[in-house]
């Protein structure tokens, strides 16, 4: 399972997760295999990432490592900017995970 | 002499007064009887938000085929509520637009500003909420209190800037410490002044404590939550270092699955560069 961003998409691939727009209304299901005309619909819909198989993603983008202590630093510094927030909780959890593959991509971009 | 917060925001308004354009734009949409021919009419007392209201129109994000000349088909072209947005915010960038640059990066509090409006609208949207643009401009002016403070006590500003930045403490708490109330009280005082909607001003007025908040949780509890998702990806700043403290009960409030957060995320990125363009007329 992995997360594309849908300007990254090619005909061909398979959703694995449902789609919605950024309304929640339902635009396309799991096991569509994406033509010419859904890449367009997903654009107009403003849907910005959909899920597909992990065989499926374009390599380019995945073979760019970032070294671990690169990694390691991202993950120091965004972990220094929750200082007064319980990382147990849930949601902080959630968010800081984010944050760190935010600023990964941001790197890798 | 203790500050007294009635003082600061009758003083501040007497240069900042909400743009008569601003208020009237929003009460007219709010109108289903009101016509473009009406909007267009309220854009074009003020040339020069009639010449932005153009540009923006023809701007490469729009694409549209041919020339928009008029103030009506601009405003179909944008949305209405899309165009009361940037008006608003348009107005209040303006207006605070002469604080010197080394007391506080303008351009990073934009930034951030914005980033918060966007990320509240998002969230409002996966809500399903009525009226998400009321959650924008909440989010937009949650930290205009902030802005308050360096126009008309910059001592008092400048010195908790300092405190901040020598140690670890959150901005709103040493406000507290320093002045005996923080921004978000001064900013809901002054949104009350501007007559904003009820639920905008409650929602400023509680965005660093949403759980006390005695009416709804919601409005408030939405700025809360984008405020933090803001700090946390570090659009722009609005001076504070840390990302503040969650009040899970908020982030609950919302009754939102966690899952979203990360489709939350990578929309806010793509909306923000928009709305920072549009705002700032900046890339």
């Amino acid at each position: 399972m992995a997360k594309i961003k849908v300007k990254d998409l090619a005909v061909g691939m398979t959703l694995i997760a449902d789609v919605c727009d950024p309304n929640g209304r339902f635009l396309l299901g799991e096991g569509c295999v994406l033509n010419e005309k859904h890449l367009k619909a997903l654009n107009a819909w403003g849907v910005i990432s959909v899920e597909i198989n992990d065989e499926d993603m374009p390599v380019n983008k995945h073979s760019i490592e970032i070294s671990p202590e690169i990694y390691n630093a991202i993950e120091e510094q965004v972990n220094q900017r929750f200082r007064h927030n319980d990382m147990s909780k849930p949601f902080v959890k959630e968010l800081v995970t984010e944050s760190v593959r935010f600023f990964v991509e941001q790197l890798r971009e | 002499m203790a500050l007294d917060a009635e003082r600061i925001v009758a003083s501040v308004l007497k240069v900042a007064a909400l743009p008569a354009v601003a208020l009237k734009f929003s009460e007219a949409i709010n109108d289903p009887l009101t016509s473009n021919q009406v909007l267009e009419n309220i854009v074009s007392e003020d040339s020069a938000l009639a010449a932005k209201v153009l540009m923006i129109a023809n701007s490469a994000l729009f694409n549209f085929p041919s020339k928009i000349d008029t103030i009506s088909k601009a405003i179909t072209i944008i949305g209405q509520k899309q165009l009361s947005q940037i008006i608003l915010s348009c107005s209040v960038v303006q207006m605070f637009k002469d604080i010197p640059q080394d007391v506080i990066d303008m351009e990073q509090f934009w930034r951030h500003s914005i980033a918060v409006a966007t990320a509240a609208r998002i969230l409002a949207a996966y809500r399903r909420e009525q009226n998400i643009e009321k959650f924008f401009a909440a989010g937009l002016l949650h930290d205009i209190g902030k802005l308050i403070l360096f126009v008309e006590a910059p001592k008092y500003a400048t010195e908790i800037m300092n405190r901040c930045a020598e140690s670890n403490e959150l901005m709103h708490i040493v406000e507290r410490e320093v002045l005996g109330f923080d921004h978000s009280k001064l900013g809901a005082m002054l949104l009350k002044k501007w007559k904003l909607p009820e639920d905008v001003v409650s929602a400023v007025y509680y965005h660093h404590m949403p759980g006390i908040s005695s009416g709804d949780i919601v409005a408030p509890g939405t700025v809360h939550v984008a405020d933090i998702i803001s700090h946390a990806l570090q659009f722009g700043s609005s001076g504070e270092k840390y990302v503040p403290t969650l009040n899970e009960k908020a982030w609950l409030a919302l009754g939102l699955d966690i899952e979203v957060l990360s489709s939350v995320i990578d929309q806010l990125n793509v909306q923000h560069t928009e709305a920072v363009h549009y705002i700032l007329g900046l890339s």
